[in-house]
């Protein structure tokens, strides 16, 4: 039986790296609590087994990156159609982010963070992936299902849209 | 180094310089109290799965018996007599259509059939079917724990 008090400083030693993992990919806090959330009570569940492994960061990491795959699958349903629309419609989804309103926050970090936010989810999803989560082109167009090209294409779009962000908020 | 390279080495300085968000403080509240309310169930509002072990294979004997009885005593066994199953069928073809005298004829021949081989290998359908039932309702205890615990979570 698992001591709640023990879980409890447990899931306050990760809970910041399992939501910053979850809201860089779904680009929303509240859905990103939301699957924080569901990592946890996976992680409850588990807690004998995964309660002091040192692989419990990655362990972490991995459920919140396929919660948050999954959850962007099922209930925002074809991003990757989305962005095919984007493409096809010959819109250069990279000046989203700078098309928005201007922020602005004061702090360059926090307009980056929120730049990121802002992104569309096909360029946010594997831009996250390759740079928070280390992974390849070749894993990221595996796990969503999309060739290596779409994949250099969207990360190359999302970092030039956060490229510019970063220009304006020197400029 | 060309363009692309120079432009991902900066945002990979870039990302990975960004601190890491900070959880809501609602977060620990939120998980905690579903873990309470979730201990404060009583274990038969619970899955199948998470009932007193005791419980669960009460259950599950309960089930077989059940179906086991269901098998023994069920309507169609006292349908078994041709003529109950002739008069039955009469009363079909006179109120339906020619089409179901087909079926009738093939009622006919098989019953006997089935009543026959029914005889000889109840045991062994009855324990065929056990079995299914088991593999079905194991099939579905997991597939609701599944989607409850999805749910919930």
């Amino acid at each position: 039986m698992t001591d709640p008090q023990q879980f409890e400083a447990f899931m306050r030693n990760h809970q910041d790296m399992v939501f910053a993992t979850a809201v860089r990919l779904l680009g929303n806090p509240a859905d990103a609590e939301d699957i924080a959330q569901a990592v946890f009570m996976k992680a409850y569940e588990r807690f004998a087994e995964i309660g002091g492994s040192p692989a419990t960061r990655g362990w972490l990491r991995t459920v919140a990156t396929n919660l948050c795959l999954n959850h962007l699958a099922r209930y925002r349903r074809r991003w990757r159609f989305f962005s095919e629309m984007r493409d096809a419609s010959d819109e250069d989804a990279s000046d989203f982010a700078e098309s928005l309103p201007a922020p602005e926050p004061a702090d360059r970090h926090e307009a980056l963070e929120q730049a990121l936010r802002k992104l569309p989810d096909a360029q946010r999803v594997p831009l996250a992936l390759f740079h928070f989560e280390g992974m390849s082109y070749d894993e990221i167009a595996a796990r969503l299902g999309v060739s290596v090209g779409k994949v250099k294409t969207d990360i190359h779009r999302g970092r030039l849209a956060l490229k510019r962000k970063l220009e304006l908020i020197k400029s | 180094m060309n363009p692309e390279q120079d432009l991902e080495k900066l945002m990979e300085c870039e990302l990975r310089s960004l601190p890491t968000p900070r959880a809501p403080e609602t977060l620990a509240p939120r998980v905690m109290g579903t873990i309470a309310a979730r201990a404060a169930l009583p274990w038969y509002r619970r899955t199948w799965f998470e009932w007193p072990l005791g419980w669960r294979v009460a259950a599950a004997a309960l089930t077989v018996t059940f179906l086991v009885a269901l098998m023994a005593l069920a309507p169609w066994r006292a349908l078994a007599g041709a003529d109950a199953v002739a008069e039955l069928v009469e009363q079909i073809k006179t109120s339906m259509a020619p089409a179901i005298e087909i079926a009738g004829r093939v009622l006919r021949v098989a019953l006997p059939l089935w009543n026959a081989l029914a005889q000889e290998y109840l045991v062994y359908a009855f324990a065929f079917v056990a079995a299914l039932v088991a593999a079905v309702a194991t099939l579905g205890g997991a597939a609701r724990y599944l989607v409850l615990r999805e749910i919930r979570s």
